[in-house]
């Protein structure tokens, strides 16, 4: 078996305690690249963004991250390496504010040493975060919180970003802005995972996808090849 | 019956006193907001500051306040001790934080057990020169001990504070408290944090129970409960998770304490205590000071 990409799942099983949600789940993901991550609720996508963050360790199976096994390493050496979530529920520090919830973000070494560069970085991308750099985040509206979240795992300057639904509970207009902010990271050579229910948007951006139905993966190809296949236009995009 | 001035006496007493609680209830505090664990043993693990500050002094002759340092640098030793033996192993797993309870109390008889027969039941306490010298300000009288253990508690509580608001591992520690999923999301090391927390809040009953030893006549094995009754009121009052809170709510607990030593004597004056700490958990659930002091 030859590893090459940047990120890779072999044989995934994992679940929580005896519960087992994914089976056998195998992907991959190369530099550059935007790929998505489609299923409806309860599916396994986030369960599947925690065996690969190391929030949980799966049954079964390997990951790599560079060709290096990373199934056993715990989750904060994972973000050494490189390896950012922005997770389900934004998870932020409610009682900091702007600039310490970016502060922690970057807090791992590989991170540290360029902090004002980055923060100059995100806040450039998010510009209302400049402008409101004592806010507590437990005040922040939704959408704002969200920008926060994206911003904080930006700030470990990850190879790869993983997100889990950024759009989900935003108006219209922010969930055009959260997608052109995703693309323009593209562009400056952050590798992107991508987890959504909005699979019209999420299609429209990617490279590839993968669909997930109750823990299995059920289908894989280029973005332009899934939007355009019956199965997928009626169980996904409701056409 | 007392004078005027004795009841000043008392209540600066208990003034400085409640001050030593708010040291050993920020350990509490501290533990409680980053781990969700109960920490039963912490009075006990005072009471072993006790006990270091009484042998160095009375073994090495050196100065009580070198021992109240090195009761902090050993207590943080144990603590990290006990963390590893009874909160780790269980903290994750369901239901771990509730485990806490029953493994702390382990612990806590532990201790006590092993200090009845090393230490043996009857109370101790040593001489020195901090204890028999006095300052007289406004009419109040009190032992340089006493002075010094209220103003080191008090130093070292901002100290703590101030490790929690600028220095990047302090900030981690409150990363957990507010959101652990989040601090592990951004590659905070999780449980070298919770270790070192529990380290520091066991340290800080320890130096405590140092401070204490210098005036206090009564260095014996069980001498920790009371620590761990006043410090839970502290907690609770204050607010969880404030810290200067945590110094207010110990001087008021220690005043109330004092007033019941002078309304109800002596063996009933922790009956005030409860009263008005039910008082406060009626009125207040929240704690005096939770919402105002919360951003700390
Ligand atoms: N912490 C947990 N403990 C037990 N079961 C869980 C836990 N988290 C998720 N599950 C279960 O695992 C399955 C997959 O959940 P997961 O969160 O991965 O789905 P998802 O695809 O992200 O769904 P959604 O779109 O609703 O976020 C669900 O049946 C869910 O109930
Ligand atoms: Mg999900």
């Amino acid at each position: 078996m030859v590893i090459h990409m940047l990120l890779e799942l072999k044989d995934i099983n994992a679940g929580y305690g005896d519960l087992h949600i994914l089976w056998d789940v195998s992907l991959g993901i190369e530099r550059g690249e935007i790929v998505s991550l489609l299923g409806s609720n309860g599916a396994g996508k986030t369960t599947t963004l925690r065996a690969i963050s190391g929030l949980i360790r799966p049954f079964s199976g390997s990951i790599y991250f560079n060709r290096e096994d990373i199934t056993g390493y715990p989750i904060h050496r994972r973000v050494e390496m490189g390896l950012s979530l922005v997770p389900e529920g934004r998870q932020l520090f409610p009682e900091m504010n702007i600039v310490e919830n970016l502060e922690m973000g970057a807090y791992t070494k590989r991170a540290e040493e360029n902090f004002q560069d980055a923060l100059e970085w995100v806040f450039n991308l998010f510009p209302k975060l400049k402008e409101r750099k004592k806010q507590l985040a437990g005040t922040m509206s939704g959408g704002e919180q969200q920008m926060l979240a994206i911003a904080r795992g930006l700030m470990n300057r990850p190879e790869i970003l993983m997100m889990d639904e950024p759009s989900m509970g935003l108006a219209p207009k922010l969930v055009l802005e959260i997608f052109n902010t995703i693309m323009k990271l593209r562009e400056e050579g952050v590798t992107i995972f991508l987890v959504e229910q909005n699979a019209k948007a999420a299609l429209d951006i990617s490279d590839r996808a993968y669909i997930i139905e109750t823990g299995r993966i059920t289908l894989h190809g280029p973005a332009k090849e899934l939007l355009s296949m019956d199965e997928v236009r009626k169980a996904y995009l409701g056409i | 019956m007392f004078e005027f001035s004795a009841y000043v006496q008392i209540l600066t007493s208990y003034t400085i006193l409640g001050g030593v609680y708010g040291l050993t209830a920020l350990g509490l505090s501290l533990i409680w907001g980053v781990m969700k664990a109960v920490n039963w043993a912490h009075g006990d693990t005072l009471m072993v500051g006790m006990y270091t500050a009484y042998w160095t002094v009375t073994l090495l002759g050196i100065d009580p306040y070198i021992a109240a340092i090195v009761a902090f640098l050993l207590l943080g030793l144990v603590g990290m001790g006990i963390h590893l033996i009874a909160i780790e192993p269980v903290i994750e797993k369901p239901g771990g934080h509730e485990a806490t309870l029953l493994t702390t109390l382990g612990i806590s008889v532990i201790l006590e057990s092993v200090a009845l027969i090393l230490w043996s039941p009857n109370p101790r306490s040593f001489q020195n020169v901090y204890k028999s010298t006095y300052l007289q300000f406004f009419g109040m009288r009190t032992s340089v001990a006493e002075a010094i253990a209220f103003t080191v508690s008090i130093v070292s509580i901002i100290a703590v504070d101030q490790l929690l608001k600028r220095v990047k591992f302090g900030k981690a520690i409150r990363a957990v408290s507010q959101n652990p999923i989040g601090a592990r999301v951004v590659g905070i090391n999780v449980p070298r944090i919770r270790l070192f927390t529990f380290g520091l809040g066991v340290a800080l009953a320890g130096m405590a129970g140092a401070l204490v030893a210098t005036f206090y006549p009564n260095i014996r094995p069980l001498a920790g409960y009371i620590w761990d009754i006043a410090s839970y009121v502290v907690v609770i009052f204050a607010g969880l998770g404030t810290i200067y809170g945590v110094i207010f709510a110990g001087i008021i607990i220690g005043i109330t304490e004092g007033l019941g030593a002078i309304f109800l004597t002596n063996a009933y004056r922790h009956i005030l205590v409860y009263i008005v700490f039910l008082l406060v958990l009626l009125l207040r659930p929240q704690g005096l000071f939770g919402k105002a002091l919360r951003r700390v």
